[in-house]
């Protein structure tokens, strides 16, 4: 894929881990290396990575080939979508391994967020960049782990061999030369031989060199390579990340005016109903208590006058508060469409089947969408029967209503003077918290209009 | 009457306590939660409590609980849920086990005083009171209840009479009927919602419930 990020594209995240990425790793120090913890780990990641390499190696080159040739079926999509997507587990042990021997802290990129329905798994499967990447992290680092091990054992055990050798050279075979002389030691090219003190401090120096300076060198050197490709490869990418932050943004705005809802009728609620039921309270009383007695027929007609504005106005701001935050969404979804499906004129029907309690925002949304949809079966399409289902599946959340008016709903584009009708409106609240919106209303009827939600839209 | 209020809005409690107080009642606590009125109907038992539903810490339906959990423990105190809304699911809870001596009715209705006392009065002496806009949107939905949309319309009307909790003298002089023909009614109404012989006011209340437990 396109999109691979900078290996700082970690840093772009507002995580507090990130800060250990750049002073986990202690500096190298080159003459020193043998000594450093760093080092060992290093080596032993250089075990892991290569054990793990034919692995991952098998699993892209499958996902490539096996995509591919299955591509022509519909089946074949699903497949490889699903073998895309998956590829991110690779990089999550790449990850973890990374983080705990190379001390290279990468990043989760964002999260896997297939589009709803069938088609739209496949399209998010086969356009997964994490997938991809991951795809592409195994492969290369196949090489990369291959090479890396070989060289890096090979000084390893070079050095440590020539380092020991007056040790161990005792035990090896005598050997004749051309000239017919006997050896016991190393062979270096022709009749070399390693078996003179000043020969072997030579060689000894030459492994410690090779222990001591180089190994850890290359070993580092790989160590490195390998930590860049996995924060280039399996890290979230600056575009995706820009996105996720788009999206949180968004996210915390709905939740916000949904908050400011909520307040605003509580506000209500607490001053102005409950300031006007006492006004509409206490002119009761006095217009009760006047009445047994002479008084001006002017100020009884007056006090009954205030007392019948009081009485609407409560009326009235019910409606409104009402309008703005049913309080009985506090309670649920459920009991809000209840009250809902019994204050409808027309017979409705009401099934719900809601496993897990969505978020606020999304339980609001679906609310307003129902109760638009219920005002728009009666007042335009004169339905007689209106049927509402909510459902929960997984981390979606379904509602659907349908009536048996008489159809051709359409969703219009707002005019130019900014007016919208009222599906344009359903639609934008729907879109804001990434859900959709199906409309299917023939002229004639019946109209179902089927909206699919996520559960939690910060969490999909 | 001794009368207890929990309603957490000050200048509606202060309202009401003041406005039964100069109709002679005794206000025994005036209240602004629902564990403060359990309290005070245990130290001092009402008539009857008037109990708002959305009241701290969640406003949501504190005061049905404390309703509920009033009949369970005082159930010889009348108890009126005050909501400033219409929830069916609430009046639903509400009236499931022992509806006499239970009410439900928006906040307006203080407005018409007079009425709203005789509410109180009622609910003290055991009977059902339910908000007339409860009982429109029942009816409007009534369809829907398995039985009910057997009812003929002037069995409706019968019906959601009683459900406002009139007398049978109360329903023949507002429907302009004879008081047998009332009678006549209500014993089709048990029929067709099933209801067998038991004492009368016993049914009444099973008919009324079968507006809310739909």
């Amino acid at each position: 894929m396109t999109n691979i990020a900078a290996p700082n594209a970690a840093l772009h995240l507002p995580e507090p881990d990130d800060s250990r990425m750049a002073e986990g790793a202690a500096p190298y120090r080159f003459l020193t290396g043998l000594f450093q913890r760093q080092t060992w780990r290093e080596f032993l990641y250089h075990f892991a990575a290569l054990l793990l390499a034919p692995f991952g190696f098998a699993y892209a080159v499958a996902t490539v080939s096996l995509g591919a040739s299955l591509a022509v079926t519909v089946v074949g999509l699903v497949v490889a979508a699903a073998l895309i997507a998956a590829a991110r587990y690779w990089g999550t042990v790449q990850r973890s391994l990374a983080a705990s021997l190379l001390q290279q802290h990468v990043a989760e990129p964002v999260p896997f967020r297939p589009k709803p329905g069938f088609f739209g798994f496949i399209r998010s499967g086969l356009a997964d960049s994490a997938g991809w990447r991951a795809i592409a992290h195994q492969s290369v680092s196949f090489v990369v782990s291959v090479t890396a091990f070989c060289v890096s054992i090979t000084f390893f055990a070079t050095g440590l061999g020539a380092m020991t050798h007056w040790i161990w050279y005792r035990y090896l075979p005598l050997q004749q030369a051309a000239d017919g002389s006997w050896h016991r030691g190393a062979q270096l090219g022709m009749d070399y031989y390693i078996d003179t003190p000043p020969r072997q401090l030579l060689f000894a120096a030459i492994g410690a060199v090779f222990l001591w300076l180089l190994w850890p060198a290359l070993n580092h050197g790989f160590a490195r390579l390998q930590a860049v490709l996995a924060a280039g490869l399996l890290g979230p990418t600056a575009a995706s990340l820009r996105l996720r932050d788009v999206e949180h943004s968004r996210n915390r705005t709905v939740e916000d005016a949904d908050a400011r809802l909520r307040r605003i009728e509580r506000d209500l609620h607490d001053g102005t109903q409950a300031q006007l039921v006492a006004i509409a309270m206490k002119l009761g009383d006095a217009r009760d208590r006047l009445s047994g007695q002479e008084t001006a027929p002017e100020v009884a007609h007056l006090l009954e006058s205030a007392h019948g504005t009081a009485k609407d106005a409560l009326v009235d701001l019910r409606d409104l508060a009402r309008g703005i935050h049913p309080p009985v969404l506090n309670d649920g979804l459920a009991p809000a469409l209840e009250t809902l499906a019994a204050q409808s004129p027309v017979r409705t029907s009401l099934v719900l089947n809601i496993a897990a309690r969505p978020a606020p925002a999304v339980e609001a949304t679906a609310y307003f969408c129902a109760m638009e949809l219920v005002t728009n079966a009666v007042k335009h399409a004169r339905a007689e029967q209106i049927r509402i289902s909510v459902r929960t599946a997984g981390n979606r959340l379904q509602l659907h209503v349908g009536d048996d008016g008489r159809g051709g709903a359409v969703l219009s584009r707002p005019a130019p003077s900014g007016h919208r009708s009222g599906l344009a409106g359903l639609a934008e609240r729907v879109a804001a918290v990434d859900g959709t919106l199906h409309i299917e209303s023939p002229a004639g009827g019946p109209t179902n209009v089927t909206i699919d939600l996520p559960l939690d839209p910060e969490r999909p | 009457m001794r009368i207890a209020i929990a309603e957490d809005s000050a200048i509606l409690r202060a309202g009401l306590a003041e406005l039964l107080a100069g109709r002679g009642h005794r206000i025994t606590a005036a209240v602004s939660d629902a564990a403060a009125l359990l309290e005070a109907v245990a130290a001092e038992a009402p008539d009857v409590a008037i109990v708002d539903i959305r009241m701290p810490p969640t406003h949501t339906d504190e005061g049905i609980r404390a309703a509920l959990e009033l009949r369970r423990t005082h159930p010889d105190v009348g108890v009126l849920v005050f909501s400033q809304y219409v929830e069916t699911r609430y009046a639903a809870r509400l009236f499931a086990d022992h509806p006499a001596g239970v009410g439900y009715l928006l906040k307006d209705r203080v407005a018409e005083v007079s009425s709203f006392v005789d509410s109180l009065e009622r609910i003290r002496h055991g009977e059902t009171v339910l908000d007339p806009e409860v009982v429109a949107q029942l009816m409007r939905s009534s369809g829907q209840h398995r039985g009910l949309d057997t009812l003929t319309p002037r069995e409706g009307q019968v019906l959601e009479l009683m459900a406002e909790g009139r007398t049978n003298v109360a329903i023949a002089e507002h429907l302009f009927l004879s008081a047998g023909a009332v009678e006549k009614n209500i014993t089709a109404i048990f029929g067709k919602l099933g209801l067998a012989a038991a004492p009368g006011d016993h049914r009444r209340v099973l008919a009324v419930l079968k507006y809310l437990q739909a």
